[in-house]
């Protein structure tokens, strides 16, 4: 009897964990091949990056088409703690798509021809790109019902300066010296210096016009109040904001379909995925890649655009340290690295080796060198680099931070042990590597990273000169550090490309970073999706025109 | 009795010390500080410094607990270091979330697991104890991010009986967090249950009883359970401080917005004030579970009331 009873209980055991385990299986089988919305690009393709989709869009919106009223998207966990530019902590990509929501700047910049077109400034001109002067629109609002004048525009350069220390709000608006109000449409900014990129700090998420009344009123919400095409309805730091539509929008050439959207963070990966396939959430700038193949099966259900941002993942070296400082060492690397199998490592097939050029620079940043070779992967050429080095067997460093870098170094611990080079991978949060990097006595040599690249040129200042705040590397080369500082003041366009150009050539040679491979990011949309802007730079997503057709197939 | 309590009380100021110490060093000694946390790729070095003198983190881990405390002292939980938003604010407002979440776990594991560790003993060696055996070792060894995310699979994917998470659909979002909380407190509290009711089932007094002629559900009820309560509340009671304290795998599996998350994103976002203001507040409400745990047992025990009484007696007798 006891060992019946005893057999029971193991039986009963294992219908448990046989449960268990089932019930941790796939929803759907996931297909063998490519599906549809899967990046024509596949790692080995000798192709350029793919450039993204302007707008997601199925169709251009039908008139007589049902357009839901609430929309919910997805963003993973790099969520938005606050809604005030002029904060430190507002320093990511969905608090910058926020701001595009709430906030009109005074231009904007068009992604496909790197142009700026008019928001609430109708024209600008300068003729030394130190004083600056603009016209702007008679017929705006604010969300509070003030009427938008120039001095309104004074008002967020006043802001900036007085609350805006170390945040992005605050050092695009710090070049103005001084203004002069000229009427109530028409505004002159003087710059303490001549700065051919001002434009580009105009057009910035972060550099929308502030309502100074309200900020006074309300020093937390009144961040909140903007001219934009939507306001904000609720916000819960860290969880959601949902935006509602401002019906008196001023531009009417947009088409602000949706009433409300709520953009809204979801930590675990998941439950990302499960609410897209329950219908809860209909877009989704989350899902893994390891999920993308689920939805792909369902092409009547859903659709996965394909985006490669600006800038590459890749290799900085510490150009102070004894060893990666060595030229040679680097170019070892440099050749030892299979950058094919590194992507497919880091993110199966939504990644691509970077063999298209040699430079360091983003691929929708104006004045992109294209004939710099890449380096090729040649293990006797590594190996003969190698031994001109002077690494002599000791272990050196990779560190890295997400996940994708962490696998990435993985795969180039590997393929250095095939040519002598003892490497081990450290990993980090964010945050920590941030300090580890930026600390010259940290002792990192290594480090799998992405350099935020933007589309303008002049940015690469804060990459290459030492003590530039994204030049993780130590990189010091006088000779860029010049070329730097006098292109920084060179009015004509033409000169300014061929100094970019000879610029980009000098710094592959010297090879302090290795742009290693392009992550293309898969953005899940229910069919009947569309209206989302997807400019390479992952800052400037427009939610703005987002719309969502019901029963569309 | 009240003495007691206010000793109790007076304890929460060392715990408070020990705890912000904790939380300061902790992070002192993680790599990177809030201004890293916030780096930009505008963030010029004028910038970062001002930063870092804005946080003093150019000074001594010391001297920014010492302005931390001044500040508490009177009263004052800091703002957000990265956002400047009122930590107290932001605790009050997530923590009715936390509380919801924690005392659903609380009333869905114990109407579960009593029952179920009561007739475990009942039916010792039997199948039904070696299931409910079973069950126990399974609550109390499956992760709960692991239970979650099948539970999330089960009945959100494949049953679609419920929302996935987050906090719109009222009460059947409270379902899924709440039945994964429970699991473990219901796992122990059978398990405590049903070891406490064995030894006392054994007991001379509940013979005497059945002898007497007493019915066997009044010997269950009555002379049983009453006896082997005490363990049993402090088996709950540990749990429900612990949800309390933030349950932070389940609000992150379950997007729920209760304070575990609010104490995770602070320590992501290396924000020193919001993450020791969260862990001071938990601390509280963690002192204050196990004091009302203990009152609990007085209630059940009377031997331990009388404990509490005769001790107050002698005193005044001392006092006289």
């Amino acid at each position: 009897m006891r060992k019946f009873r005893r057999s029971i209980a193991l039986v009963i055991s294992l219908l448990m964990v046989a449960a268990i385990v089932a019930a941790c299986g796939p929803a759907n089988q996931a297909p063998a091949g490519p599906g549809p919305g899967q990046p024509a690009q596949t790692p080995g393709q000798p192709a350029a990056p793919a450039a993204p989709p302007a707008m997601v869009a199925p169709a251009a919106p039908d008139p007589t088409a049902i357009f839901a009223e609430h929309i919910d998207v997805i963003k993973d966990n790099n969520n938005v703690g606050v809604l005030n530019p002029l904060s430190p902590a507002a320093n990511n990509s969905p608090t910058n798509w926020s701001f595009i929501m709430i906030h009109d700047r005074l231009m904007e910049l068009d992604f496909d021809t790197l142009e700026f077109v008019p928001s609430l400034a109708t024209a600008w001109e300068t003729e030394d790109y130190q004083t600056f002067t603009f016209t702007l629109r008679d017929d705006v609002v604010f969300h509070n019902g003030d009427r938008f004048t120039a001095q309104d525009v004074a008002n967020t350069v006043e802001l900036a300066r007085e609350l805006g220390a170390g945040s992005q709000g605050g050092s695009f608006w710090a070049p103005v010296e001084s203004f002069n109000v000229i009427n109530d449409t028409t505004i002159e900014l003087t710059l303490s210096g001549v700065r051919v990129d001002f434009y580009f700090n105009l057009a910035m998420p972060a550099a929308g016009i502030l309502n100074r009344r309200a900020i006074e009123a309300d020093a937390e919400r009144g961040f909140w109040v903007g001219t934009g095409a939507y306001s904000v309805g609720e916000f819960v730091p860290n969880d959601f904001i949902r935006f509602v539509r401002n019906d008196d929008y001023w531009n009417t050439d947009k088409n602000i379909l949706t009433e409300q959207i709520t953009l809204r963070f979801v930590p675990e990966m998941s439950a990302r995925t499960i609410r897209m396939q329950r219908g809860e959430s209909q877009l989704s700038f989350g899902t893994s890649a390891e999920d993308l193949p689920l939805f792909q099966a369902e092409p009547e259900n859903f659709e996965v655009y394909p985006l490669t941002f600006n800038n590459p993942q890749g290799l900085s070296f510490n150009m102070n340290d004894p060893i990666t400082g060595d030229h040679n060492f680097r170019m070892a690397v440099a050749h030892a690295m299979d950058k094919d199998v590194i992507a497919l490592m880091a993110a199966s097939e939504w990644a691509i080796g970077d063999y298209f050029t040699g430079t360091i620079w983003g691929y929708n940043t104006e004045f992109r060198n294209n004939s710099i070779p890449a380096i090729p992967h040649d293990l006797d050429l590594a190996r003969e680099f190698l031994a001109a080095s002077n690494y002599n067997g000791e272990e050196v460093e990779i560190a890295a931070a997400i996940i994708t870098n962490i696998r990435a170094a993985q795969a180039l611990q590997h393929q250095l042990a095939a040519i002598g080079i003892n490497a081990r991978v450290a990993e980090f949060d964010s945050p920590g590597l941030n300090a580890y990097m930026i600390d010259p006595n940290s002792g990192s040599q290594m480090v799998f990273f992405n350099i935020v690249m933007n589309m303008s040129s002049a940015s690469f200042r804060n990459i290459f000169i030492p003590g530039g705040p994204q030049n993780r590397m130590f990189y010091n080369n006088p000779v860029v550090t010049e070329m730097l500082d006098e292109v920084a003041t060179m009015l004509d366009a033409s000169e300014r490309e061929a100094h970019f150009m000879r610029l980009q050539e000098i710094v592959a040679e010297d090879i302090p970073f290795i742009n290693v491979f392009w992550r293309i990011n898969g953005i899940l949309a229910a069919n009947g999706i569309g209206g989302v802007g997807l400019p390479p730079d992952n800052q400037q997503a427009d939610l703005r025109e987002l719309f969502y057709i019901i029963g569309y197939n | 009795m009240i003495r007691y309590i206010l000793l109790r009380i007076l304890w929460l100021i060392p715990v408070i010390i020990a705890v912000s110490l904790i939380v300061f060093s902790l992070m002192e000694l993680a790599p990177g500080t809030v201004v890293d946390a916030m780096m930009t790729e505008e963030m010029t070095e004028e910038a970062r410094e001002e930063l870092i003198r804005r946080y003093n983190l150019d000074r001594p881990m010391l001297y920014r607990y010492g302005l931390y405390m001044l500040n508490l002292l009177q009263g004052d939980l800091g703002t957000y270091d990265t956002t400047g938003a009122d930590v107290w604010r932001e605790f009050i407002t997530r923590l009715p979330n936390t509380l919801i979440l924690s005392f659903t776990a609380l009333i869905i594991g114990t109407v579960v697991a009593i029952p179920l560790g009561i007739i475990a003993a009942r039916r010792a060696g039997t199948l039904v104890d070696n299931t409910v055996t079973v069950f126990s070792m399974i609550g109390m060894s499956m992760p709960l991010f692991w239970l979650g995310l099948l539970l999330l699979l089960a009945f959100s994917l494949h049953l679609r009986w419920l929302p996935s998470g987050t906090f719109d659909d009222g009460i059947r979002s409270l379902i899924l967090p709440a039945l994964c909380s429970s699991f473990t407190l219901m796992a122990n509290a059978a398990r405590q249950t049903r070891s406490n009711m064995l030894e006392v089932l054994k007991a001379d007094y509940l013979r005497t009883a059945r002898a007497k002629g007493v019915p066997e559900e009044a010997v269950i009820r009555r002379h049983a359970l009453g006896n082997a309560w005490i363990p049993i509340i402090t088996a709950i009671g540990t749990s429900l401080s612990v949800q309390l304290a933030g349950s932070v795998v389940i609000e992150q599996v379950f997007t729920w917005p209760g304070i575990g998350r609010m104490a995770a994103e602070a320590v992501r976002a290396r924000d020193v004030t919001a993450a020791t203001g969260v862990v001071i507040m938990t601390s509280i409400l963690y002192v204050l579970v196990q004091l009302i745990v203990d009152l609990l047992y007085a209630l059940v025990d009377p031997r331990i009331k009388a404990q509490y009484l005769s001790a107050g007696k002698k005193r005044k007798k001392r006092a006289a």
